[in-house]
Parts: C-alpha cells; sequence; structure tokens
C-alpha cells in the first residue's frame, strides 16, 4: 500500500516523502481591543496533504475554515497574524517567508480560485492580459508563448470558444464562466497545490453541477484543499474532510467514515441539520443555539453549549484522538 | 376607508393568495424588454405551503416582489382573499398589506441598523395604528417570545445579534399584524446549516399555530421539498412543472426538474457521479429562445422543441408540466438510495415514492 493509500484508508494524515503540504499546529490570532487575550481565528490546526489528494475543510461561518487557507497563503488579513505553528511546503517552512518570497510562492506553487470571481478578477483587464501576465512573471517564455499557454488553459477547464473569450472583461461573461476563468488562473502555472475556497457557493446549481464535474473529472491527480460549508460539496470531491468549528478541527477522516459513521456530535448534527430528499420528516434536526464568535472566550470543548451530551468532564478541552481510523475531539464521541 | 368588504368575493375561493396569469416586464437598456415573468398562474390555499424553486433568473423573486405589489405587473391578475388587487392605490392597499406580510432574504440590510428592535417590530404595528404605545410595547414582547428571542432583545440593535436572530426579529416583524398569509423570498439562504433548520421549524412552527399560508422563494429544492406541500419550479419567466412536493421530487416528469434535483449534491460518499450536467447557462430574459424556453439545454429536446412551445398540461390532480416529452427522462440517481449516510436520531427514512405499490410519502 503507497502511503497516500494507507492514509486514505486509515484517514490518518501521515506526514511522508508524498507530503506536499504539511500544516501543525498553526495559531492565527488577532488581537482584541483593550484585552490581552486575543482571537483565535485558526487554533492549532494541523493536518498534512499528499500528492494526489483532496482534502475538504468543512464548516460553518467563523470556523476558520477560510482563514486557514489565507495562512497558507501567507495573507492573512492585518492585524491578524501566525503566532505559532509551521506551514511547509515540500520541507520548506514558508510561513516566516518575507512578502517578495511569498510572491513567487501564490500563484506559482499555491494556487488560489476565491468564492467570488468578479473580486477575484481584476475588472479593468482582459481575461487574457491577466492569464498572460501570471504565466510570465512565473514561466520564462515569450508574450507569444504566454498567450498559447493561456488559450490552453482556457481550453482545458472547458471554455466555448476560449480564443474570443480571451480579450473578454470579466463583467461580459457569466459567473460561470468567470469562474471556469479563476480556475483556469489558479491551475496556469501548474502549482503543487491548488486551494478553493467555497468555488461553487454563489453559483447556480446547474452551473455549480458544470464545475463540481470540472473538479472531479479533470482534476482527479490535482492535490487539492476544498473549502466548503457544504457537505455535499465535500463528499463529492474530496477524499477526506476535516471538519473545523471555532477555529479546530473537530473531526477528519476519509469521507467514506466521516459521512457514514460521524463521531462528533457536531458532525453529526451538521450532518442532520442537511435537508435532504430521502427524509421528509415534519421537522428538520437543527442545532440549538449559535457558534461562539469572535468576541466570545473559549474554555473546554467549544461545542459544549450546543452539545446535547454535554458533561461536566467537556469544561476540558477534548484532544483530537484516534477513534477507529479517524480523529476526532470528543470526550463522547457518537456512534461506534 | 376604501375596501369594501360588501363587494363580491372574486377569485376560486379555495385559494387565499392567487395570481392569474400574471405577467411582469422591466424596460432593459437598448429600449429592449426584458421577460422576468410571462406567465404564472398559481393559488396558496390557508395553512397551505406553496414551494417557487428556480434558479437566478427564473423570476421567482420578481413573482414574490409583484404579489406585494412592490413590482407592476404587465397583465394578470392578483387575488388576495377574495379581492382583486392588482390595480388598488397605495392608501387601498394598506388593508391589504396587513394580512400579506414578508420577510426578506438577507437580514443584514432588511433590518435597520440604527433602530432598536422594540421600534423595528413595533414599526408596521404604528403604520395601522395598533393602538397605545404600551399597547404596542406589549404585542412586542408577544411578539419577541413567539420567535425566540429574550425580552430585553427590545432594548438591542440589529448588530447586537447573528444572522439567525435576526431573521427571528424580520419573521416577528412580519407576524406583527397577525396576517393570514406571508411571503419568504429565500428566508435561510443567507444562513448557515445548522441555524437554516431552526428557522425553517420556526416558519413551520408558526404556521401551524397562526394558521397563515405561506409562499417560500428559494432556489434549493431539496430545503423546499422539506417545508412545502406542492412545489412550482420556475425556468426563465415560467413554470415548468407543479405539483405535490413528494410527487415534484420523487416523480420529476420535466427535464429541468431532473437535472435541477440531481444537480444538488448530497452528503453521500461518490455523490455526483451518475449526475446528468447541463450544458450552458440560463437564458437572457431580454433574448429568449423560440419555442420551449429549455431547449438549447436539453438533453432530450427535439426539433419540434425548437419552434413550438409546450404548454402547461395538467397531467393529474394539481400536476401540471411543460413538455411535450415530460416523463422521458428519468433521474439518473435514486436519491432515496443513501443507504450509507446513517440517519439523524429520531428520524426515519422516508418510504420511496412511487415505489412499486405505495403513493405519496410520509
Amino acid at each position: 500500500m503507497t502511503a497516500i493509500q494507507e492514509a486514505a484508508a486509515t484517514g490518518r494524515s501521515v506526514a511522508t516523502a508524498d507530503t506536499i503540504l504539511a500544516v501543525k499546529d498553526v495559531v492565527v490570532e488577532f488581537p482584541r481591543p483593550r484585552q490581552n487575550v486575543g482571537f483565535r481565528a485558526v487554533n492549532g490546526v494541523t493536518f498534512n496533504l499528499n500528492r494526489g489528494e483532496t482534502l475538504g475543510l468543512v464548516g460553518e461561518s467563523g470556523s476558520g475554515k477560510s482563514m486557514t487557507a489565507l495562512s497558507l497563503l501567507g495573507i492573512v488579513p492585518a492585524p491578524g497574524k501566525i503566532v505559532e505553528g509551521s506551514i511547509s511546503l515540500r520541507g520548506r517552512r514558508i510561513d516566516n517567508l518575507g512578502l517578495k518570497e511569498m510572491r513567487t510562492i501564490r500563484g506559482k506553487d499555491i494556487g488560489m480560485v476565491f468564492q467570488d470571481p468578479m473580486t477575484g478578477l481584476n475588472p479593468v483587464r482582459s481575461v487574457g492580459a491577466q492569464l498572460t501576465e501570471s504565466v510570465m512573471r512565473h514561466q520564462n517564455v515569450t508574450r507569444a508563448e504566454a498567450e498559447e499557454i493561456a488559450f490552453r488553459a482556457l481550453d482545458q477547464v472547458s471554455i466555448p470558444s476560449p480564443r474570443d473569450r480571451l480579450k473578454a472583461f470579466p463583467h461580459e461573461l457569466s459567473g460561470g464562466l468567470r469562474q471556469r476563468v479563476m480556475i483556469s488562473l489558479a491551475l496556469i502555472n501548474h502549482p503543487e497545490v491548488i486551494i478553493a475556497d467555497e468555488a461553487t457557493t454563489a453559483l447556480d446549481a446547474t452551473i455549480q453541477a458544470q464545475i463540481l464535474d470540472l473538479f472531479r473529472l479533470r482534476l482527479t491527480k490535482a492535490t487539492m484543499i476544498i473549502i466548503t460549508h457544504d457537505m455535499g460539496v465535500a463528499a463529492e470531491i474530496c477524499d477526506r474532510i476535516a471538519v473545523m468549528y471555532a477555529g479546530r478541527i473537530v473531526e477528519t477522516g476519509t469521507i467514506a467514515e466521516v459521512l457514514s459513521n460521524p463521531r462528533h456530535p457536531y458532525t453529526v448534527g451538521l450532518l442532520a441539520a442537511v435537508p435532504r430528499f430521502d427524509i421528509r420528516r415534519p421537522k428538520l434536526v437543527p442545532i440549538p443555539g449559535v457558534p461562539p464568535t469572535a468576541e466570545d472566550i473559549i474554555r473546554g470543548c467549544a461545542f459544549k453549549s450546543r452539545c446535547k451530551f454535554a458533561q461536566a468532564k467537556c469544561d476540558e478541552r477534548p484532544p483530537l484522538t484516534h477513534l477507529g481510523g479517524r480523529l476526532a475531539s470528543c470526550w463522547f464521541p457518537r456512534g461506534a | 376607508m376604501t375596501m369594501q368588504p360588501s363587494s363580491p368575493r372574486v377569485g376560486n375561493p379555495e385559494f387565499l393568495l392567487e395570481a392569474k396569469d400574471l405577467k411582469v416586464t422591466f424596460r432593459a437598456p437598448g429600449g429592449k424588454k426584458l421577460h422576468a415573468v410571462d406567465t404564472i398562474t398559481l393559488g396558496v390555499r390557508p395553512r397551505e405551503t406553496v414551494g417557487l424553486v428556480g434558479e437566478s433568473g427564473s423570476g421567482k423573486s420578481t413573482v414574490a416582489l409583484t404579489l406585494m405589489r412592490a413590482h407592476e405587473p404587465e397583465g394578470g391578475q392578483i387575488i388576495f382573499d377574495g379581492q382583486d388587487v392588482t390595480h388598488l392605490t397605495y392608501k387601498e392597499l394598506m388593508p391589504v398589506r396587513r394580512r400579506l406580510q414578508m420577510v426578506f432574504q438577507d437580514p443584514y440590510s432588511s433590518l435597520d441598523p440604527r433602530w432598536s428592535i422594540r421600534r423595528v417590530i413595533g414599526e408596521p404595528l404604528r403604520a395601522h395604528k395598533y393602538g397605545s404605545r404600551a399597547k404596542i410595547n406589549e404585542r412586542v414582547a408577544q411578539l419577541l417570545q413567539q420567535v425566540g428571542l429574550p425580552p430585553d432583545a427590545a432594548d438591542r440593535v440589529p448588530s447586537q445579534f447573528s444572522g439567525g436572530q435576526r431573521q427571528r426579529i424580520a419573521v416577528a416583524r412580519a407576524l406583527a399584524l397577525e396576517p393570514k398569509a406571508l411571503i419568504a423570498d429565500e428566508p435561510v439562504s443567507s444562513l448557515d446549516v445548522s441555524i437554516q433548520a431552526q428557522i425553517i421549524n420556526l416558519l413551520r412552527d408558526l404556521q401551524e399555530r397562526l394558521g397563515i399560508a405561506l409562499l417560500v422563494i428559494a432556489h434549493d429544492l431539496a430545503l423546499v421539498h422539506q417545508i412545502s406541500d406542492r412545489i412550482i419550479v420556475m425556468y426563465l419567466g415560467e413554470p415548468v412543472e407543479e405539483g405535490p412536493a413528494d410527487e415534484v421530487v420523487g416523480k420529476p416528469q420535466h427535464p429541468y426538474t431532473v437535472a435541477l434535483l440531481s444537480a444538488t449534491p448530497v452528503p453521500e460518499p461518490g455523490g455526483g457521479s451518475k449526475r446528468i450536467v447541463l450544458t450552458g447557462e440560463p437564458p437572457s430574459p431580454i433574448y429568449r429562445p423560440t419555442g420551449c424556453r429549455f431547449h438549447p439545454r436539453c438533453p432530450i429536446a427535439r426539433d419540434r422543441c425548437k419552434t413550438e412551445k409546450p404548454p402547461l398540461k395538467e397531467i393529474g390532480p394539481n400536476r401540471r408540466v411543460s413538455c411535450f416529452y415530460a416523463g422521458e427522462m428519468p433521474p439518473p440517481r435514486d436519491l432515496w438510495a443513501l443507504e450509507n449516510v446513517p440517519l439523524p436520531p429520531g428520524v426515519e427514512r422516508a418510504p420511496r415514492p412511487f415505489a412499486v405499490g405505495s403513493s405519496r410519502a410520509n
């Protein structure tokens, strides 16, 4: 069994020779006004991403999933910053690099697809100009060669008549096409890792299906991190998922493991709250209460106030522990 | 009072809220016409929930706003509680609006950030001269309790509440005047999944308790299926399929409904592999395709569909579909076959609708 297969089979994120990205105990902190305890948007996140693997970071707003992605790219918005932990790309620390060095990594080694292509693309430059700029910055090619690469990049993401589209401006394209352009821009320099942050959230269902197909069928060998709030989206394109809550990973394992047998009460609740065609119940099953906000200071398990299985023990923070193949952080795990 | 309670009731007595051949057109740049809704006929019975589903640009929100008379229809009729309200003046509409209220999509922009919650919820009460300040405050407290917010919420401002709580406030405001019908336009689409379910349950609870009719507009077919008695699927300004919720979802007849169903990501390992992916994007409502509006994207379109427009045809009780080849495209995957995904505690799997010999689920 290869390391990837083993990692996939066990859900364990073991660092191996195939590990592209190693994230260890990363903490992203924002200072709180008039307080000496900062807000930890990301609070000790650890995972390894192996070659050819797609990892889903799943969580609700404020869970820290997007901030985790921004920390990988070194673009955590000020005054927030990485205060602890390390991020390594192929064994090389990248969390402590300078602005200039980081710029060579973004776009070249790590490609990013943002949620809103209208803000991810430059509105006053043509699609072709943006693609060729990225190619010429990172690859040693002539303009003509760069334009050819740009053409092929659009073709690769199934954009109809790519030659004409190179001249188009972002506002002239529909939402679905814009998102395809974003994806081609992320892919154009053959990055080691692609990070997609809610890449299909703003799209209509039938267009989302097209983009998911693109990920599922065209990017099978890519190494990706998919950030989404939608368990269904994660189930379709990810090999492993990490469920985040209040800045921490609360459960992580293979898609099959986590979806068929969720152990953390939050994962159980999240899956139960999704409307499904196969269940028509008198009522949906919500998770009571609200997630903690940046103002809340969390002691013990962050989920305990919303958890119906919480006991006195939960005042102590549960560590991520092995449960069967996967990891979950709960003193009283569900399922078996 | 300009309302004439003595005037004879019009419309279908079965329905509380009715739209007949409603058509809404906007002027697009260059003097072109944008056909937002063309045409829809629908009815909502008292205590019933009707779900209006479609993607952006399908005209679903325009239908909602036109029913509220926020847009002027180009043609057709709006009937509420036996009264034709299509052409009522602003003043004449006041007593109608008291009984027909709306909840908007975004609780961040639908609540005035500087107003206290007491003022937000009390506004419709003041506008309709509900009573003294003490009486209004009493009603506000009662409403807060109904939507599950603490009494001290009244003295706070919207920014002190989360998205879900704000939507509760919006619901409380809509219920203040004890409406008979409520239109909710994407009431939960800006909320997190775990909070969505709270608001949907709240709407259902209140509907049962207060006996209101509910028209829910949403893009999420799975969600609409959960809460609706009947579903209307819209595409490019017109309904393509309608019927009882379980029938539309369990035995979809229109290829667009089938595609929409199969497009919904399901939390199931290996999901998505058997999906119908439509090519292209919805056409512009300014330049609409000839014939069937769906034919350029339809996997089973034939020559006839390019030139001839299929009528919305009755195919059963309360069941209509506009397709010459209705039922020819079966759902690509069995949405009821999620055996690998465990059920939430205390919930049973729904019987498969229309498996051999069975009838409506639930």
